[in-house]
């Protein structure tokens, strides 16, 4: 029975405890590493925690811990191992994974707190074994000399073979019945065999703490924390941890330094990140992630950010290359032509990315202040095939410049503005006519409504509404039908046609023009309203977007 | 040489790698640019671009037909200057809207201005691909004064000019744009 007063000096390799079978190979280890004795008196501790019959230590007595009390305990616990664990301690003690094997008797522990009551010393110790358990992986315990402390020793690595020798005793505890399920290998594996530990490396307070919390409540069950991990996986990940982390810094290193391009550093970024993410997030001793990988990680993510800065900026330059050359830009225009496709280069300049509609208009509102509409130049381009859209677009903006609620009074038109009784430009519903005085033109293409009175075409056709049978064929139209940009621009197509048609002259252009002269109506400034319109028809045909009328077949 | 070696070493390498890049791309962000719009030093800026038949017919068509709108108003009748706003730039459009808003405000009643471009006039330079210098000649017709004025003696009711209008063009989407417009009278 381990004392767990001895030093490290006492200490002497136990043999292997009765009903625990070693090979030779592991009796030798036993019996000859040097820090078997370190170990063994770790065992001890472990033991003297575990082995409940024992004397309690110094520092236990200091720490107000009851041994007495804990081993009245020891025989019902004990029981409570299973044959199947006891093989498994066993098997792990040959490997030499005490720390898996402490977190297997921590689990077997944890896994009985409800058919365990432990006595206020065990208390004590179990609890401060377990909550090492959980701080093991983080806090720099100084090792355990054994001379009682209640807060075990940190672990030595747990790939460490050194740590074998110390189980052999421990093992034999657990073996042979005596309750020794945990091992602590003392902070002696990491130093000198049988050096006693720095008084300075005892964490007295722990101890103290849990025995005055014990004073309070002497009674009270004690109350474990179950770890988050299954400690059997968690063990045995940890293990394996230590190759998969030299395995992660060994393909960071590779990739580092022969893998250097852009595809490589992006699926490095992705592999870290997946590492991070979904393995180390989910079991972070086989998948361990220190601070120094992470910054890592984070570096080279960030070094893909700057990448993906530069590979924009490099197509940037090109892209720029191309659209600044006419000729590069011919061919993506003639490009999207053919195939319909965008053209990035008008996108990049905030232009339509189709050619061939409409009159090369900048779009929408981000066109300018004096662009048509997207919505208007979709009505005019609706009639594409079925008429000139230079000659319809001409209407549309010399009319109205593209809006379709405009109110022009013919009366300020003819010098006489002060019978307008509203200078108001913009249709509403509060809009001030002089039906008897005055002639309106309504909407985009700007219909005209005579006053009131009027006779032949001229007449109103519904009452006493403002109102106009635009081709004499009992189609009475309202100021409200021509505020409507469709209807309107639909009579407009219509009357401009049949205009055309109509018009003597031989070719398309002296058809639209006497289109328009038909259109603006007589009056002293038709000449220069016709000639106006005929400029801007011909700035909309040099601007390359007219489509010429095709209308019985003659275009 | 040792595993541990060769890590160090690749690490060390990756790091160096890393640095350089970063550099390089300081450098690239703060590298200086050379003044595009400074007097062109090869031959080949100096030559320009030039524009195809069929693309200088179009482009002095548009040419004239454009200052011919523009230049031409009556007064309060500017709708000629804002009709013509898909063929501008957007900035431009809005010196138009300033132009139309100094010219409803200073300009008397009765006066008019008629505008005729002699094409045959048309000249051109093609500095860069994305603009496009114009100049043409035309003869301005001025109507002044208002109809039945007190003072017909000092202040004659028509003058003819000539003038030279200067428009430059800018390139978006396989289309030009004016993006501005000068007259000078001679």
């Amino acid at each position: 029975m381990a004392d767990n007063t001895q030093t490290p000096d006492d200490q002497k390799p136990a043999p292997p405890p009765s009903g625990v079978l070693l090979d030779e190979e592991r009796q030798e280890e036993v019996s000859e590493a040097p820090t078997v004795s370190a170990a063994l008196q770790s065992r001890a501790t472990d033991s003297r925690r575990l082995d409940l019959t024992q004397k309690p230590s110094a520092a236990q007595v200091q720490a107000g811990v009851n041994a007495t009390d804990v081993s009245t305990n020891q025989p019902d616990f004990v029981k409570r191992l299973d044959e199947r664990e006891r093989d498994f301690l066993t098997k792990m003690r040959g490997t030499g994974q005490l720390t898996v094997a402490r977190d297997i008797a921590d689990r077997a522990r944890v896994d009985r707190r409800a058919d365990v009551t432990i006595e206020r010393g065990a208390a004590v110790d179990v609890s401060a074994r377990l909550r090492y358990s959980e701080e093991r992986d983080t806090a720099d315990v100084p090792g355990g000399s054994g001379s009682g402390d209640a807060l075990p020793a940190r672990p030595q690595d747990p790939g460490s073979q050194s740590a074998l020798p110390g189980s052999a005793e421990a093992w034999g505890n657990v073996s042979d019945g005596s309750g020794a399920i945990g091992v602590r290998r003392t902070g002696s594996a990491a130093g000198a065999p049988g050096t006693p530990p720095p008084e300075g490396e005892q964490p007295p307070t722990e101890p103290s703490n849990e025995g005055e919390e014990a004073e309070e409540t002497p009674q009270e069950p004690l109350q474990f924390v179950r770890r988050e991990a299954a400690p059997a996986v968690s063990a045995a990940s940890a293990v394996a941890g230590k190759e998969v982390y030299a395995g992660w810094w060994e393909v960071v290193a590779w990739a580092y330094g022969f893998c250097w391009l852009v595809f490589p550093i992006f699926l490095l970024a992705l592999a870290m990140d997946v590492y991070w993410v979904f393995f180390h997030g989910r079991n972070k001793d086989l998948f361990p992630l220190d601070f120094v990988q992470k910054s890592v990680t984070v570096l080279t993510n960030l070094l893909c950010a700057v990448v993906v800065g530069l590979i924009i900026l490099l197509f940037a330059v090109i892209f720029k290359t191309i659209c600044d050359n006419p000729v590069t830009y011919g061919a993506t225009w003639l490009y999207s032509k053919v195939t319909g496709s965008t053209n990035y280069c008008s996108v990049l300049n905030g232009l339509p990315a189709t050619s061939g509609q409409g009159a090369g208009t900048f779009s929408g509102s981000e066109g300018g202040v004096l662009s048509t509409s997207p919505e208007i130049q979709a009505l005019i381009q609706s009639y594409a095939g079925q008429t000139d859209l230079c000659m319809l677009k001409t209407v549309v903006r010399m009319e109205s410049r593209g809006l379709p609620n405009v109110i022009g009074c013919d009366c300020a038109a003819n010098g006489r503005p002060e019978l307008c009784l509203d200078n108001r430009r913009e249709y509403s519903s509060d809009y001030r006519f002089n039906w008897d005085q005055c002639s309106y033109g309504i909407g985009i293409t700007q219909w005209t409504i005579y006053p009131r009175g009027g006779s032949g075409y001229r007449r109103w056709c519904a009452g006493d509404t403002p109102s106009r049978d635009l081709f004499g064929d009992g189609t009475c139209y309202t100021v409200q039908d021509f505020l409507d940009p469709a209807k309107s621009l639909q009579l407009t197509v219509r009357k401009l046609n049949a205009d055309y048609n109509r018009a003597p002259g031989t070719t398309p252009r002296e058809k639209v023009e006497a289109a328009f002269r038909a259109y603006v109506g007589q009056s002293s400034w038709t000449d220069r309203l016709v000639a106006d319109r005929m400029a801007f028809y011909d700035t909309c045909v040099a601007a390359g977007s007219n489509q010429l009328l095709t209308l019985n077949g003659n275009p | 040489m040792k595993p541990a070696r060769v890590k160090r070493l690749l690490l060390g390498l990756g790091g160096f790698l890393t640095l350089a890049l970063l550099l390089f791309s300081m450098l690239w962000a703060n590298r200086q640019v050379p003044e595009q719009t400074a007097a062109p030093d090869t031959a080949a800026e100096q030559a320009g671009y030039l524009l195809s038949g069929d693309e200088e017919a179009r482009i002095k068509e548009f040419v004239k037909s454009f200052v011919n709108l523009y230049n031409t108003f009556r007064y309060a009748d500017y709708r000629n200057l804002t009709a013509t706003g898909d063929y501008q730039t957007p900035a431009f459009q809005e010196r138009t809207v300033a132009y139309v808003a100094e010219l409803e405000r200073t300009t008397s009643p009765g006066y008019s201005r008629v505008t005729e471009v002699d094409a045959s006039t048309f000249t051109y330079r093609y500095p860069s691909a994305r603009r496009l210098e114009t100049q043409v000649r035309a003869t301005v017709t001025e109507h002044r004064g208002q109809p039945g004025g007190l003072d017909v003696r000092s202040t004659p009711l028509e003058r003819t000019f000539s003038v030279t209008a200067s428009v430059t063009l800018s390139r978006s989407g396989g289309r030009w744009f004016v993006d501005g417009i000068s007259f000078s009278e001679q």
